[in-house]
């Protein structure tokens, strides 16, 4: 290994804050009612089915009523397929939006951003862009949102949260 | 050179006893033919002499009406490292190890000047290579370093990880090799909580993420900035214990093909009491929802109060908070008028207006709500009334990598469901599943996850076809 001159320093943590914004195309969100008697059965089978058919589902949010969940590109198809097959077979009911986008802002300490999803919000309903499902991870802010704004909506998260840097 | 850091935090250096092991093992890496740089904490935790929390509150104690300048705090907190390093050195003196102690400004840290969580600008290692040349051990104070006019300040909340992250990044250019070794009172990162979880096994491995991604979800295991510093300059870092000789826990990047579909489960973590709150519209409204979400996000924004597990559908929507922030949530929410329009017509309604309430009592819904009833005739006044569920708690399962792999969520429902655990709501990312459920069954539910992913084995992987 080649050895540094003791003299050199080396410059240090990342900036805090917002260092992405990335658009996933082709998103699909389903939101599934059930029979409110046999709900949490019911969300088993649906998902244990989806499970079966190999297609995994993703933001996954219980409802008073059912399930909704997300699906990626590649799946959309299968996952219409398999709702209409589980319509017949139980009582269900589908309501499903495609062509989202998934918004990920990206933060090396997200943890350390006070108020980020308040200005997540405030930029997006500036833009009357609206959010159709959220989820969060240690270093990410995810964001369902129509396929055709998705892009609009990644620029202004961009301006505005890499410029509160 | 081969540098080896090693951090020991303030219970592995609070007795003369846990001294000596520590020495034991800086000992050790010398003779296995490490150059040493040691970062140390304050000795002991809360109520001891110099532990950091004792410093504060003495500052405190001057005048506790008067708050302490953030510069002369961190002064204050930057003492307990500074003792706890010269009392470590002089603990090695004694074994005939030549060492050298240094403060975080000596040692080269420079930050900017966000006193109490400074972030760490540049750091200029050239003392400490010169000091490991004449093969001297060098310690190093954790938790701190010197803004560019030689203010003390302190790193933040896991600060002395964070320091022997830093020097390692710092050090690698000058070095042939380079690890990082945090020293605590477990033999590394746990599979789950061992309280808990008698048969919570140590990991060999864990990925940056994986850390980080427990830490945000509850475990105690290394500062995620200190594995988010070692990620980005490739540092290796292991978790071991002052107290064993166990291997511990490497701390390394993720070498599995990204579109890899086998999902590997690390562990199961939990968080502390959880309130969970939901805000469900009279009429469906979407805009009206989503003026209404961005109202209470600025609120607890501005109080700095964290939000988890957010989700919206249709007309409602919901979050969760820790359950120490309930009562501050319930005087900023309880009573808010979020107007939406208010526009001159010639008829009314000239607008609409919502009023939530948050709380069993609801007093601020119940004052405003009659105060507002005098205009019932020229606008529309929705009450939201929130759902709250307290006593929660977060369960999640960590996994390297969820992304792809079908059923897991299935499995994790059916699991807490044959156990009579109901689940509120679930959240999942890349890197793990979380579901919100009772307080009280937060053990069953820890140790019935921990049994299905099969984390008390050494084979904790599991491909997608391997489900109930």
């Amino acid at each position: 290994m080649a050895v540094v001159p003791a003299t050199e320093t080396v410059h240090f943590e990342k900036e805090r804050g917002v260092t992405e914004v990335e658009v996933t195309r082709g998103i699909a969100h389903v939101t599934v009612q059930l029979n409110l008697e046999t709900l949490s059965a019911d969300r088993l089978t649906l998902l244990k089915r989806f499970a079966g058919a190999t297609v995994p589902v993703f933001l996954v949010k219980l409802l008073p009523t059912g399930i909704s969940f997300a699906l990626r590109p590649a799946q959309v198809e299968t996952g219409i397929a398999l709702l209409a097959q589980l319509k017949e077979e139980m009582d269900i009911d589908f309501a499903l939006r495609d062509d989202l986008g998934l918004v990920t802002t990206r933060a090396g300490a997200m943890r350390d951003l006070s108020g980020i999803m308040a200005a997540i919000y405030e930029t997006l309903v500036a833009e009357g862009i609206t959010v159709r499902q959220t989820g969060d991870a240690y270093n990410a802010v995810h964001c369902l949102v129509p396929g055709d704004l998705s892009d609009r909506a990644a620029d202004v998260l961009m301006k505005r949260l890499l410029a509160d840097r | 050179m081969k540098i080896l850091v090693q951090k020991f935090g303030g219970t592995s250096v609070d007795t003369e006893e846990h001294r000596q092991r520590a020495a034991a093992k800086v000992v050790r890496a010398l003779q296995a033919g490490w150059n040493v740089v040691v970062v140390v904490s304050a000795i002991g935790r809360a109520g001891a002499p110099y532990a950091t929390d004792t410093l504060v509150n003495t500052l405190k104690g001057v005048d506790p009406t008067v708050v302490p300048a953030p510069r002369e705090m961190d002064m204050m907190m930057a003492c307990g490292e500074i003792i706890s390093t010269v009392v470590l050195a002089q603990t090695l003196r004694a074994r005939g190890v030549d060492t050298i102690a240094l403060t975080g400004g000596q040692a080269g840290i420079l930050t900017d000047y966000d006193f109490g969580n400074a972030r760490i600008l540049s750091i200029d290692p050239t003392y400490i290579i010169k000091q490991l040349e004449a093969d001297k051990v060098v310690l190093v104070a954790g938790f701190q370093g010197v803004t560019v006019y030689g203010a003390i300040t302190t790193l933040g909340r896991g600060g002395s990880d964070t320091t022997a992250s830093a020097l390692g990044a710092a050090v690698k250019p000058h070095a042939d090799e380079v690890e990082v070794e945090i020293y605590t009172d477990v033999d590394g990162v746990k599979t789950a909580d061992p309280r808990l979880v008698p048969d919570a096994i140590t990991l060999d491995s864990a990925t940056y993420e994986e850390v980080a991604e427990m830490a945000h979800l509850g475990a105690k295991v290394v500062h995620p900035r200190a594995a988010e510093l070692a990620y980005q300059y490739g540092i290796p870092l292991w978790v071991k214990s002052t107290f064993s000789d166990a291997p511990g826990t490497r701390i390394a990047s993720d070498t599995e093909p990204d579109d890899a579909m086998r999902l590997r489960v690390t562990g199961v973590t939990h968080t502390g009491k959880i309130v969970y709150l939901r805000f469900e519209l009279p009429v469906e409204n979407e805009a009206d929802k989503q003026q209404i979400e961005l109202a209470i996000y600025r609120m607890l924004q501005s109080e700095s109060i964290p939000l988890y597990l957010n989700s919206t559908d249709g007309h409602a929507f919901a979050f969760a908070v820790a359950r120490e922030h309930l009562a501050r949530v319930r005087e900023l929410l309880d009573g808010l008028v979020v107007p939406m329009e208010l526009v001159a017509r010639r008829h009314p309604p000239y607008g609409r207006v919502y009023l939530l309430g948050v709380g069993a009592k609801r007093t601020g819904f119940a004052a405003q709500k009659e105060m507002l009833s005098s205009l019932n005739a020229m606008i529309n006044v929705h009450a939201v009334e929130a759902e709250v569920t307290e006593n929660c708690t977060v369960v999640s399962v960590i996994a390297g990598r969820f992304k792809g792999v079908p059923g897991v969520v299935a499995l994790i429902l059916e699991t807490l469901g044959s156990e009579g655990v109901e689940v509120y709501q679930v959240a999942d990312s890349e890197l793990s599943i979380s579901v919100l459920i009772p307080e009280g069954d937060m053990p069953t539910a820890v140790r019935a996850l921990h049994g299905v992913f099969n984390l008390g084995t050494e084979g904790t992987e599991t491909s997608s076809t391997n489900e109930r």
